[in-house]
């Protein structure tokens, strides 16, 4: 039902790299398919594998990560390319390359601005759902139980337990991560 | 004596309005040239008057000199009429020369006559004469002794004949002088032409003679009476030497008749004396009057005629030195002699002492013109003298300026127009408070100018030192960026763990410290190449949306289709639109506005291309605008961000511009000067 991302990350400090592949476990709907640690491996793999995004730091040690990208857009064009830079604040994108550079993100804040643009890279789930049940799902994020949601909304509490299950169904998540994603959706 | 005039000049009160100034002056003008040309006038009338008094005098005096001189040639007529009737009537006998001498004598007695004759056409002659001494002789050539003998007799008294006196031999035997042949001749009585005497050559004389003719009609003699040319101008120097000029009688030849001056009437030739003609004398005045009157005869060659038309005319002004008048009259012409009455005239007008006309004209016209020019110049002088004095502070102003030293008020203005003096106060005062607010101005501007520079020693203590940190920087970022990953992955997992929440946020303060380092230090160093601005601010946008995350949901975005060319650092200009967008985030989420809105747009402006970076936050505070761009307006800011901002604009020759927004909070324009590119 949900289509797979396949994504490839190009880094050249291993242990950066490794913390990157364990961080994107947590997105069941990107599949890594490979990883590249200098630009030589990275053209390799542009032209050996399909895939729909990249994780591409610059500073590699035999090269510019620019190539790598003018590669990528060259195989495969549809395929899209998040910077991941010690120095993105002053990388200036080029005009070629701009509707393919989805974002360019400081490598100190690679967490939470890589988990964003991930997100919308990969289309958010909670979106979908209905105004209603992103109201419940609101409540769930504040940490309201089925009972308080109820009373709040002044809807019986089976009709919440109701749409609760339809919104896990919907984000395809258990009951435990469907609280944790709502505590932590902050838009 | 001249310095107690001027001081009461100089004390006098002329009227200081300069209606009143310039009505005095001009009636004063007016007055002067008035009088002046009166007093020309006047000159010119009585110069007009003497001259007609002066020909007054002298047409009176020609008057009399005519009517005496007719007298003078009436007599002899008389004589002669009187006579001829005698012996018509036989109350004369013509052969009895004793009757004839005694009759003559009586004649001589009564008329101013010096010699009454008869010649008789046998060749007898018998002449009564007037001596100078006032003697009379009787010259007789008659049979008494011997044909061709003149006997000269005394007369007695009574007219009885005398002794023989002298007796002249050699006499012609008929009669061959003028006088005789011409009347003979003629018939009827006639004027001789001018003769010499027979017996005594030394006399030049001219007569009125009478034929006489039985009632046969046949010629019986011819009686006659002489005028010695002497005693004709001894009679003119009497009548005419009172007008202290000469007077002549020329005959038609130009040859002289009498003289008031007799010595001029005759020289010495060489058979005796000869008479003299008018161009033949030295005197001048005789010269320019033969040339006045006469031409040179077209018959005759070397003699002269009347110039008639000058001899008609008025009497002629001569042009030496003394003013006479010279005339020319014809006179005579009935009596058949056809002489011109030629005088000198002096006035007794003394017309030569006083100066002539035009130089008098002249002088006076001089002195009214330097007078008027004076007058002139003296106002127009007192009309500029506050014009000058206005130009004092303004020269005064000039060189203050351009030496800026203190300036010099206006002195005191003297006495000129009481319109422009205001006129020049008014000029005084407006420069005197331009002056004022300049210096104020100059020191104003010191005084920021001064502060500037303090501010900018701060920065540059502050970029010095953070040049020493940011070659460290780069390395500390490296394994930074992955011991923050990790440890906000644990977080993930244990999201209660206090120590890994320290940790986290120390090394992004770290990481936040290090950022701002390296944004100093890009904007320090800049690599210009041609850019298209919209490709660097569409670029810092992909930046600025990948890292700060709540300006996906607010931020607005307008002319990035422009396409404006500029010479610039890429990396410097997303560094510094990055930090004013992150400003306005932190702006718009600071006030709590309903729905926040950040707005970049570009545009151009003249020769500029414009980034606009506006907010709906709370805006800066108006009266600290020029000091934000190098200073901090949060509490926890550095100061860095808007300097980081200045510094880009600086290295750009741009400038950043801090206005308040259409959208109600901040506005901040970056002016980036546009290359004009082949393309565009």
């Amino acid at each position: 039902m949900i289509n797979l991302s396949r994504c490839v990350i190009v880094e050249d400090q291993v242990m950066f790299l490794q913390l990157l592949v364990a961080m994107f476990q947590s997105k069941h709907t990107l599949q890594i398919v490979g990883t590249a640690t200098s630009v030589a491996e990275a053209l390799k793999l542009c032209s050996s594998l399909t895939m729909e995004l990249m994780i591409l730091d610059l500073s590699l040690p035999d090269g510019d990560g620019l190539a790598v990208a003018r590669c990528l857009m060259q195989h495969q064009p549809k395929a899209h390319v998040m910077v991941l830079s010690g120095q993105a604040n002053s990388f200036f994108v080029p005009p070629d390359l701009t509707s393919q550079v989805l974002a360019v993100i400081d490598k100190t804040a690679a967490f939470k601005s890589l988990q964003i643009a991930l997100d919308e890279f990969l289309g958010d789930p909670v979106q979908a759902l209905t105004p209603r049940q992103f109201h419940i799902f609101q409540l769930i994020g504040q940490g309201l139980h089925n009972k308080e949601i109820a009373k709040a909304l002044e809807l019986a509490i089976p009709t919440v337990e109701t749409h609760r299950k339809a919104i896990a169904r919907k984000l395809q998540m258990s009951g435990a991560e469907l609280v944790r994603l709502a505590a932590l959706y902050d838009r | 004596m001249t310095v107690n005039m001027l001081s009461i000049f100089r004390n006098i009160s002329l009227p200081r309005k300069l209606a009143a100034r310039l009505l005095l002056v001009s009636f004063f003008q007016i007055i002067f040239i008035a009088l002046g040309v009166g007093f020309l006038a006047y000159l010119a009338g009585e110069k007009s008057q003497q001259r007609r008094a002066l020909l007054f005098q002298q047409q009176g005096a020609l008057t009399e000199l005519s009517l005496g001189l007719s007298r003078q040639l009436a007599a002899p007529r008389q004589v002669n009429a009187l006579n001829a009737l005698a012996i018509a009537q036989g109350d004369l006998d013509i052969s009895n020369f004793d009757q004839l001498a005694q009759r003559f004598w009586v004649q001589l007695q009564e008329f101013p006559l010096g010699y009454i004759n008869y010649g008789s056409p046998n060749g007898e002659f018998l002449g009564v004469q007037r001596l100078d001494s006032g003697k009379f002789l009787l010259n007789e050539n008659a049979n008494r002794l011997g044909p061709g003998t003149l006997g000269i007799y005394t007369i007695g008294s009574l007219g009885k004949r005398g002794r023989l006196q002298k007796v002249v031999h050699g006499m012609t035997k008929f009669h061959e002088e003028p006088w005789y042949v011409e009347a003979v001749a003629a018939g009827h009585p006639i004027w001789s032409s001018i003769y010499q005497w027979e017996d005594d050559p030394k006399v030049f004389a001219i007569s009125f003679n009478e034929p006489i003719f039985s009632r046969a009609g046949k010629l019986q003699g011819v009686i006659g009476v002489d005028f010695v040319l002497y005693q004709l101008s001894s009679w003119l120097q009497a009548v005419w030497g009172k007008q202290k000029g000469t007077a002549l009688i020329v005959d038609d030849s130009g040859f002289l008749v009498a003289s008031s001056n007799p010595k001029l009437l005759f020289r010495n030739g060489p058979n005796g004396p000869q008479r003299v003609r008018l161009d033949q004398i030295a005197d001048p005045q005789l010269r320019r009057a033969s040339k006045l009157f006469f031409v040179p005869s077209s018959g005759a060659p070397g003699n002269l005629r009347f110039h008639y038309s000058a001899i008609d005319g008025p009497p002629l002004e001569s042009a030496s030195s003394s003013v006479t008048l010279i005339d020319a009259t014809r006179f005579g012409v009935k009596q058949g002699l056809n002489w011109a009455l030629i005088t000198f005239f002096n006035p007794r007008i003394d017309l030569a002492t006083s100066l002539p006309i035009w130089l008098l004209t002249l002088s006076i016209g001089i002195i009214v013109l330097v007078v008027t020019w004076f007058c002139l110049r003296w106002t127009i002088l007192w009309l500029l003298k506050p014009l000058a004095q206005m130009r004092l502070p303004a020269d005064n102003l000039r060189s203050s300026l351009s030496s800026k030293k203190s300036l010099k008020l206006l002195q005191t203005l003297s006495d000129g127009p009481t319109e422009i003096e205001s006129l020049a106060h008014a000029f005084a005062a407006l420069v005197d408070a331009y002056n004022c607010q300049l210096q104020q101005l100059e020191e104003s501007i010191e005084r920021e100018t001064f502060k500037d520079v303090q501010a900018m020693i701060v920065l540059k203590d502050k970029l010095k030192t953070s040049l020493h940190a940011a070659a460290v920087a780069h390395e500390i970022n490296q394994p930074l960026s992955g011991l923050l990953l990790n440890c906000q992955l644990l977080l993930e997992k244990s999201p209660n763990d206090s120590g890994l929440h320290l940790l986290n946020d120390q090394a992004t303060q770290v990481v936040g410290t290090i950022e701002k380092m390296r944004s100093l230090l890009r904007s320090v160093q800049s690599a210009h190449l041609l850019l298209s601005l919209a490709d660097v601010v569409a670029s810092a946008l992909i930046y600025a949306r990948s890292n700060i995350h709540k300006l996906n949901s607010c931020l607005e975005i307008e002319g990035l289709n422009n396409r404006l060319s500029i010479l610039g650092d890429s990396a410097q200009i997303q560094i510094a639109l990055v930090n004013l967008l992150r400003n306005g985030i932190e702006a718009v989420y600071a006030s709590q506005v309903d729905s926040p809105r950040v707005q970049v747009e570009l545009s151009r402006q003249g020769s500029f291309a414009v980034i606009s970076v506006s907010d709906n936050g709370p805006g800066f505070v108006a009266d600290k605008l020029d000091q934000l761009l190098l200073t901090t307006s949060k509490p926890q800011g550095s100061g860095l961000g808007l300097f980081v901002v200045q510094c880009t604009m600086d290295n750009h020759q741009g400038r950043a511009e801090l206005l308040s927004s259409d959208l109600g909070g901040a506005k901040i324009n970056l002016f980036f000067p546009i290359v004009q590119t082949i393309d565009s």
